[in-house]
């Protein structure tokens, strides 16, 4: 993936992103992939393996939780679930998020001196 | 999301030949699910198959690098979760076990106050071994510390040596650094404080004692080798005497010591006193002259081997100097070679024998209270049968029940260990309170760290002890033979564990009765040795003259002395008889040679004895044949002297002895002119010095008129009325004060004297019986609780058997059968190990041999009876149930 053409992702925003994948119920890594890709429009320069290691991050915390499936396809795959604890840090942090960007946005959006 | 089960078991096959570790596995399993699931989405989107691969491994990014920190990350994960399930399994069980414990109060108070008593005992015991046999000294390099000693023509080896042959050992050998002498007749010291005279307890050492010893001190310093051969006026004190005597000044001062005033220079920690009841060291110069008085054997002698020379190889060199020294001196010596022993040896003696058995002894009280509580939890196993059973058949799995019945059964335990650590603490202090004094080292005795680490590893071990015959047996029912009998599980069949635990604590109980009667017939087989003195009403009380006035050879004042002290004293109400003597029994004593006039044995020996004419009657020693001392037996008029029964069987065989001549050429060498002719007036008793246990000796009396060289220390014998002891001691303590404030005497009464020697066997006896008691008390509840169970097991057989005409009496002999089967077989067992540990205690035996049937047969009797009454008690139950409600209940 070219990274010029594609927005870089700030730090801790991935985490946000995962849980709010997994928001709408368990899924499976690759899942989550297709889910982000397909929301940004691809806009998200995301690599599989920053992914996963998000996702190992977070089971670490106990913000989510992992259990062996099977998908419609039949095929084995691990299932990442939000944890009550991950539901809770989402909500406190897509709040953080908003307000943060919010107040960037204000700042950048003033009229400049030139 | 639906649960995999699908290929699960092909796949738990295919591990078995994968040698990565689950979480690689499970992460490589995870990536490969990724990649595919890309690759399945873009094939649909319409890429070739190859190209889908290209482009997913692509878009996964640094796969190694990301393969490499999730594993880190999820191996954290995975030890956090073996972590938890256990903490969390040991919770649940800790739980259960809990609310096992407290629905069965009365069996858990049981269970705890077992384990409490049996590993508070085994500490306690362990505290004591640890201290005095297991630790080293107290004092820099106790691994180089030795005791030397002499070898008897017979080849044993004894703790004293002669300053002459130390002299020449100290300068023939190598291997010792430093040695030094240590006095042994010479073992207390007067020394006056202000107005008050104490007897205070002394070490009179020659040499470089110090350098030996290397004790701590608290302040001042060691005197040194010069200081002691110039006979500087120099004192070493203990700690305790500085602090008590002296008020503890770093200004040490000097004191009056036998009359002379004496610069303390230095104050040993308490600790670190060798010898260890000493509170004072005082220099003795020796004489730097090879061979000097070879036989006067009156010392200890202690070194320090040199770096890297091993106890042997000292040993060997010193008997080859004293195999040297008797090459020179043929038929004179009586020390034939030398020895080296470790010095932690020497100072605890015998005591080592008793306190291992000892050691022995308690653990076997565990090892039974363990079997005991096994056994009540195999009774009580039956309750949990069901329970286990439905774990078991609804698929815990065994290890993890077991887990469960361990830790349930680790509870008491647990709280007995705690419990008995407390006993441990306060056991081991009162022990060392009330008997310390007959325990060498009981200083160095304590609950430490080391002894906690013991009492803990006991703790768990008896509690897994008293858990696995139960938990194995519990947690082998199935559910089939639960629901397919009608009794369920355990309660059919025999309970040939309970009877297997029940049969050995019988055979340990019989092992440790049968230790106890021996030693018990020990002991009164040492009291039926004579004494051939009559120790009731008599108060002995050791006197020193320690002043510059009662010096010299011939001295008025002391003639005076003894004169007015026993004039005094025998006018003082209760008082019967008074006596003097130089070694009355109970306090020092030694022999030299002895030569008869008429030939007789050469190298013959005897106790040399100087008594004042009333000796014999103060001391009720019976005369034999001839007389007595009497007034008309003057200094300067023919010496005179009687001999005991030993001396004129040794000796004097085939001829009386009244009459002939002897000398005692060792003791009365240094009357000018040489030792002088006595002859035999009288024949009397044997006695026995040190008490029940010593061998009478060939022994000689002198007359102290006769004598009056030697009267500088004596013992004053008062014989009084039994009634008025304490009185009497009392008065004689003021009238010695009276007579002379500058004299302290060690006043006792000649029983506890004599007592005190028993009292390590007396002890001894004691804990081991008291031991054996505990143990026949569990094996008699095991029976009982086996017995109980097995009459709670066959009641219905009971009922039966009633029903048909059976009587109480043949009820009773059939419980009572199985019970005495499984005593007897136990009690086979328990002989067995009574004949091969019996041995092990020979040391400690007197009078008997380990196989002493009297010993043996009450042992056994007394098991028999204990048990047979408590199997009688449910015995006797079951007769007088009712056979119908046993029918319908059994």
């Amino acid at each position: 993936m070219n990274r010029n053409s594609n927005l870089p992702l700030l730090k801790g925003t991935l985490d946000l992103l995962v849980l709010k994948a997994l928001s709408w119920g368990p899924q499976h890594g690759y899942g989550i992939a297709s889910w982000l890709e397909s929301r940004s429009g691809g806009a998200l320069g995301i690599d599989d393996s920053a992914l996963y290691q998000a996702l190992h991050r977070l089971e670490e915390k106990r913000l989510v939780e992992a259990e062996w499936g099977v998908t419609e396809n039949n095929r084995r795959a691990r299932y990442y679930a939000l944890t009550r604890a991950g539901g809770r840090h989402l909500r406190i942090e897509a709040d953080v998020w908003g307000r943060y960007t919010a107040s960037v946005s204000a700042i950048l959006a003033l009229a400049g001196p030139e | 999301m639906s649960r995999g089960t699908g290929g699960e078991r092909r796949r738990r096959l295919l591990r078995l030949f994968d040698r990565r570790s689950d979480v690689e596995r499970e992460l490589d399993e995870e990536i490969e699910a990724h990649v595919s699931l890309r690759i399945d989405d873009l094939v649909r989107a319409g890429m070739s198959a190859r190209e889908a691969r290209e482009e997913a491994v692509r878009r996964f990014g640094d796969m190694d690098e990301a393969r490499r920190r999730l594993q880190a990350s999820a191996r954290r994960k995975e030890d956090r979760l073996r972590r938890v399930r256990v903490l969390e399994s040991i919770r649940v069980d800790l739980r259960l076990g809990v609310r096992q414990a407290l629905r069965s109060p009365g069996y858990s108070a049981l269970a705890v106050m077992t384990f409490a008593l049996g590993i508070g005992l085994t500490t306690s015991m362990f505290a004591i071994v640890d201290g005095v046999l297991l630790r080293p000294l107290p004092f820099p390099g106790p691994d180089r510390l030795v005791s030397l000693q002499s070898v008897d023509s017979t080849g044993n080896a004894f703790p004293y040596v002669s300053m002459g042959n130390w002299y020449d050992w100290r300068e023939g050998g190598r291997s010792l650094e430093s040695s030094a002498l240590i006095s042994i007749s010479q073992n207390s010291a007067t020394v006056v404080l202000g107005d008050e005279a104490v007897l205070a307890p002394a070490a009179f050492v020659a040499g470089p004692f110090f350098d030996v010893i290397r004790p701590r001190f608290v302040t001042g310093r060691a005197f040194t080798v010069e200081e002691a051969q110039s006979t500087s006026a120099v004192a070493v004190v203990g700690e305790r005497f500085w602090r008590s005597r002296l008020g503890g000044v770093s200004d040490l001062p000097t004191v009056s010591v036998r009359g002379r005033q004496v610069q303390v220079v230095g104050v040993i920690a308490d600790d670190q006193s060798y010898p260890e009841s000493a509170e004072l060291w005082l220099p003795l110069p020796y004489r730097a002259e090879a061979g000097a008085m070879r036989n006067n054997i009156n010392w200890y002698a202690i070194g320090r081997l040199a770096p890297g020379v091993t106890v042997p190889a000292a040993s060997t060199e010193l008997g080859s100097i004293a195999r040297r020294i008797r090459e020179a001196n043929p038929g004179t010596l009586y020390s034939y070679g030398a020895g080296v022993e470790p010095l932690r040896e020497a100072v605890v003696g015998g005591a080592s024998e008793s306190l291992w058995l000892l050691l022995g002894c308690v653990s076997v009280v565990l090892l039974i209270a363990c079997a005991n509580l096994a056994g009540l939890g195999l009774s009580r196993s039956t309750s949990r049968a069901p329970e286990v059973a439905m774990r078991l058949a609804i698929g815990a799995g065994r290890g993890r029940v077991l887990q469960q019945l361990v830790t349930e059964s680790l509870i008491p335990a647990v709280g007995g260990g705690v419990l008995g650590i407390a006993l441990a603490w306060w056991s081991t202090r009162s022990i060392i309170a009330r008997v310390g004094d007959s325990i060498p080292r009981s200083g160095d005795v304590g609950i430490d760290a080391r002894v906690l680490a013991v009492a803990a590893g006991l703790t768990l071990l008896s509690g897994v002890l008293a858990a696995a015959v139960p938990a194995l047996r519990t947690s082998g029912v199935s559910l089939r033979a639960l629901v397919g009998s009608e009794r369920g599980g355990v309660r059919g069949g025999r309970n040939l564990p309970g009877a297997l635990l029940v049969g050995a604590e019988v055979a340990l109980a019989l092992l440790l009765l049968t230790a106890g009667a021996l030693l018990v017939r020990s002991y009164r087989e040492v009291l039926a040795n004579e004494l051939g003195y009559d120790t009731r009403g008599v108060v002995t009380a050791e006197i020193v003259l320690a002043a510059q006035k009662y010096y010299g050879p011939q001295n008025a004042a002391r003639t005076a002395y003894w004169q007015t002290l026993r004039e005094r004293v025998g006018s003082l109400p209760g008082v019967r008889a008074t006596a003097v003597g130089n070694w009355v029994p109970g306090g020092t004593g030694g022999s030299g040679f002895v030569e008869l006039e008429n030939g007789g044995r050469a190298g013959a020996g005897a106790q040399y004895r100087i008594v004042s004419d009333d000796y014999f009657t103060t001391m009720g020693i019976p005369l034999i044949t001839g007389r007595s001392f009497q007034p008309t037996d003057v200094a300067g008029g023919e010496r005179v002297g009687l001999v005991n029964r030993s001396f004129a069987e040794h000796y004097m065989a085939g001829g009386t002895a009244v009459g002939q001549r002897i000398r005692a050429t060792s003791q009365e060498s240094i009357i000018e002119g040489g030792a002088p002719w006595i002859r035999v007036i009288g024949v009397v008793g044997d006695v026995r010095h040190w008490g029940h246990e010593t061998e009478t000796r060939p022994e000689m009396y002198v007359s102290q008129r006769q004598v009056s060289t030697f009267d500088l220390a004596l013992t004053l014998v008062v014989r009084a009325d039994p009634s008025k002891l304490g009185a009497v001691i009392e008065a004689v303590r003021s009238e010695i004060r009276v007579i002379d404030s500058s004299i302290a005497a060690d006043i006792r009464p000649l029983e506890a004297r004599i007592a005190a020697y028993l009292r390590q066997r007396r002890l001894t006896m004691t804990v081991l019986a008291s031991f054996s008691v505990l143990a026949l008390v569990l094996a008699a509840v095991g029976l009982y609780g086996l017995i109980s169970f097995a009459v709670a097991r066959r009641t219905r057989e009971i009922g039966v058997r009633a029903a048909l005409g059976a009587r109480r009496a043949g009820i009773i002999g059939l419980m009572l059968g199985s019970a005495m089967k499984v005593v007897l077989a136990g009690a086979f067992v328990g002989l067995a190990a009574s004949w091969w540990v019996t041995r092990l205690m020979r040391g400690l035996l007197f009078g008997v041999r380990p196989i002493d049937p009297l010993a043996w047969g009450s042992a056994l009797a007394v098991l028999i009876a204990v048990t047979a009454l408590a199997a009688l008690i449910p015995a006797v139950r079951a007769a007088r149930m009712d056979p119908l409600r046993a029918l319908r209940e059994g």
